[in-house]
């Protein structure tokens, strides 16, 4: 594993641990403020810091260091944690979220000084407001960048690894004198190795007191016994030895020269009888019996149950990493073995034993691993939703509309690769929704609402599929003006008969833009068109429903996983080609009259009033026997996003089924018009349409008049 | 310092960040430790119940079990009463020594660490 690979893993943690914290606050917010909560944001910030320094990213360790102080003080109770200082450590997340960024190489370093001043005041217990008087310009209320936390080990390792240098004027020697306690035997230290290290100091060995080592049967294992002087070289400083012996600390007895030389704390040998110094032994922390026998619980039991206690919400959390390739082997192994298990029921039943139990047994084994197999890619949308607060946060501020979140459903799961590109044109969406959907407040207030807006998202999962709504409650589409525009624009013919829904999707076509004033917000040269297009190659649907006055809501259909896709099955002479259903509007039998000729070759379909050009599949793969008359066959109506509807021709409507995907080009190579192969429940394996390849091609055919293409 | 050992010194490292996890075991099995990991105090407990180490270093801030809790609950077992734990953390403060110390710890060292001074203090620690 390389330096790079263990800093892209900081960073995936780094994600996780803002997440955990923004998801944190937002509970504060609510008014949660339990330990375990805060905790749990103290942990995240102080991993990020942890890893910040390891990979030497001073900007962000120095900038953690400063969120850490004041989350510790929260975390003891020192500092109350009021509505004002949950919005103040939001502040500091979204912050250091620039950090993290910045350190990741994408984006400068954030400007910190003032949040940290404001963080550091906070602490000071004033709600996170700096002194009225700006602080003056010399002391800088930051935390030095990096410095102090963090050479802590070097103080205390220096002299480890550079032995004392041969000083050249020999300064006056000193004396160290040293009495382990029993303590220090107990927890693992090894007073021989103190005394090593304080030979390579060059100290030397000038007495060893023998005085309290007691009569052999008296002796304690544990117990510290003896004392020792030292004579160090001046050379060596004071703290270089304090250092040895720095953690160590009340188990060992140091005294230097001048100091009153340290007594035996133990007994002397002529203490009391035995029995009474084994049980009584005069030390009130450390009792003898404690590590002379083992297992002895010491009181040090009670509060590691407390520690262990709020562990519960921590393992949530819980998980290993793994390499998603192999998880998508692991994926593709499983879509194999759900065929090859329908090719099997399938066999069995031409053989009279679909009804065997061991089909059963195998049949519910495999649909449940591949369950929890595509729960593999799965994650929870929370991870979208999280970067909501934020978002909402920066747009209330450049425009002044504060709008409340309500979110639904963030525990539902739907595929790794769906999540990753769900975020742009949901993002899209909420900053349409704050600007054009939201009133300002006085708007608002006029119209009888709260002069707050809310927005709600919700996630659930419904019949095979993940429905998302981002719902406002602003003033809904205003479709006169929407229309207006689209007929200004011509996207629509001045007398065309739009319903209301109609209208609402023209927001999503190609460069339309109703808003006055193009918006820093909205107005990023990406349209509502963008949005619909991310949705559709995620094998989604968006879907619009506004009230004028009420609001506006989208809803995002969309598949649970990208691996498995729902098909129609359809037969196209001696072929069987799989139909994406996702593209697919319809089926029909057409009359003779549906059918008009255009040009020599071409013909199209009369779908209640708008022509659509005739694709018949069979030409396209070469299949014998095909039917070309489309009143012979079916004609399946399917619909791009951007190349606009075809209709399909095939001989008949076999089954409606999912299919794995396979890539072609894997096996053999990429082909116009096939989105891939698939394998059948019969064994065969069938080609998958590429609807859009084929509706474009149609489309460019039309309007260049050229007769389709024959076989591809 | 000692001639070491033809038998690899075994090290267990408890830390919730993988990339802390990462970086220890790249350091320490470069340096001819025998490594093994845990990601937090609770893993770490239920390891240690059945294996055997020369030497501990643990994380205090963790989910499930922290560091201090990983200590005196080790304190407490027969197997690891007296096994050396250094605590290998980004707290400095001497009060968080001083909870480390009673709870049982044998050494701090202050994140991030340098390979070399960490693999001292390995040696200073171990019998």
């Amino acid at each position: 594993m390389t330096e790079d690979d263990i800093k892209q893993i900081f960073f995936v943690e780094c994600e996780e641990s803002l997440e955990a914290a923004e998801a944190g606050l937002a509970a504060c917010r609510e008014g949660t403020h339990d330990a375990e909560t805060i905790n749990a944001i103290f942990r995240a910030v102080h991993s990020i810091k942890g890893g910040a320094g390891a990979f030497g990213h001073t900007a962000l360790a120095a900038y953690t260091h400063g969120f850490e102080n004041l989350l510790g003080d929260v975390r003891e109770g020192k500092v109350p944690l009021v509505p004002a200082l949950v919005d103040l450590l939001l502040l500091a997340l979204d912050c250091l979220r620039d950090h993290v960024e910045a350190a990741r190489g994408s984006g400068a370093v954030p400007d910190d000084a003032d949040l940290l001043a404001r963080l550091e005041a906070a602490r000071a217990g004033n709600g996170g407001e700096v002194a009225a008087s700006p602080p003056a310009p010399a002391p800088e209320p930051a935390p030095a960048p990096a410095a102090d936390p963090l050479d802590d080990l070097d103080a205390l390792l220096n002299e480890l690894s550079a032995p004392a240098p041969a000083a050249p004027p020999e300064p006056e020697s000193w004396l160290v004198h040293i009495r382990p306690h029993a303590g220090a035997m107990t927890k693992g230290s090894e007073p021989l190795l103190w005394l090593r290290e304080l030979t390579d100091l060059g100290g030397t060995c000038e007495l060893c007191d023998i005085a309290p080592v007691p009569t052999f049967e008296r002796l304690q294992v544990e117990e510290g016994y003896l004392g020792w002087t030292f004579r160090m070289p001046g050379t060596v400083a004071r703290d270089a030895v304090a250092e040895i012996f720095d953690f160590v600390g009340d188990e060992v007895a140091l005294a230097y020269d001048g100091d009153p030389i340290p007594a035996p704390r133990i007994a002397a040998p002529s203490a009391p009888a035995p029995v009474a110094a084994h049980t009584e032994a005069p030390q009130p922390i450390h009792k003898p019996e404690a590590a002379a026998t083992a297992p002895t619980p010491p009181a040090a039991a009670a509060s590691a149950a407390a520690a262990a206690a709020p562990a519960a919400a921590g393992a949530a959390n819980q998980s290993v990493r793994i390499d998603l390739k192999k998880l998508d082997m692991l994926i593709d192994g499983v879509g194999e073995l759900v065929i090859a298990q329908a090719m099997l029921a399938q066999r069995l039943t031409n053989e009279n034993l679909a009804h065997i139990e061991e089909l059963a047994l195998i049949d519910g084994l495999v649909r449940d691993i591949q369950e929890h197999a595509m729960a593999f890619r799965a994650q929870p949308i929370s991870s979208v939703f999280g970067r909501v607060p934020r978002l909402l946060r920066e747009l209330g501020g450049s425009t002044g509309k504060h709008v409340k979140l309500e979110v639904a459903g963030e525990t539902t799961e739907l595929d790794k690769t769906v999540i990753e590109r769900l975020s742009e044109p949901m993002t899209h969406l909420i900053r349409n929704a704050v600007d054009h959907g939201i009133e300002p407040p006085e708007e608002r207030r006029a119209a009888g609402k709260d002069p707050e807006g809310t927005l709600t998202l919700s996630a659930e999962q419904k019949a095979g599929r993940i429905i998302i709504r981002i719902a406002d409650d602003g003033r809904g589409i205003a479709r006169d003006k929407v229309l207006a525009k689209a007929i200004a624009n011509g996207l629509v013919a001045p007398d065309a008969q739009l319903t209301d829904d109609d209208i609402n999707q023209l927001i999503f076509a190609p460069g339309f833009s109703t808003a006055a004033q193009v918006s820093n917000i909205s107005g990023r040269g990406v349209g509502m068109d963008v949005v619909k297009q991310n949705v559709k190659e995620l094998g989604g649907r968006i879907t619009i429903e506004s009230v004028p006055g009420k609001g506006t809501t989208f809803s995002l259909a969309l598949p649970l996983t990208l691996a498995i896709s729902d098909g129609m099955i359809v037969q196209v002479g001696d072929q069987s080609l799989v139909i994406p259903l996702t593209h697919v509007i319809e089926s029909l039998r057409p009359t003779p009259a549906d059918v008009k000729g255009m040009g020599t070759r071409a013909q199209m379909l009369n779908a209640r009033g708008s022509f659509v050009p005739i694709v018949p599949l069979g030409v396209l793969t070469g299949a014998h026997e095909a039917v070309t008359n489309p009143c012979e066959g079916v004609l399946v109506l399917v619909e791009t996003e951007g190349h606009g509807r075809a209709a399909l021709l095939v001989d008949a409507i076999a089954d409606q089924r999912q299919f794995v995907i396979k890539a072609l080009d894997a096996h053999y190579r990429q082909i116009d018009s096939v989105a891939g192969a698939t394998i059948l429940g019969n064994g065969k394996v069938a080609l998958i349409v590429d609807v859009d390849f084929i509706a474009s091609n149609a489309a460019r055919n039309l309007v260049g008049n050229v007769p389709l293409a024959a076989a591809a | 310092m000692q001639a070491s050992n033809p038998a690899p010194i075994r090290v267990l490292t408890v830390d919730d960040s993988a990339s802390m996890r990462a970086l220890l075991l790249g350091a320490l099995t470069s340096r001819g430790f025998a490594v093994e990991q845990c990601e937090d105090g609770q893993e770490a407990l239920e390891w240690l119940a059945s294996n055997e180490v020369d030497v501990i270093i643990t994380d205090i801030n963790m989910p499930r079990l922290d560091g201090f809790g990983l200590i005196e609950k080790l304190r407490t077992s027969a197997l690891h009463a007296e096994r050396p734990i250094l605590v290998l953390t980004t707290e400095s403060s001497d009060e968080k020594k001083q909870r480390a110390r009673n709870a049982g710890a044998t050494g701090w060292i202050v994140k991030p660490f340098d390979a070399d001074k960490l693999t001292a203090a390995l040696r200073r620690v171990i019998h």
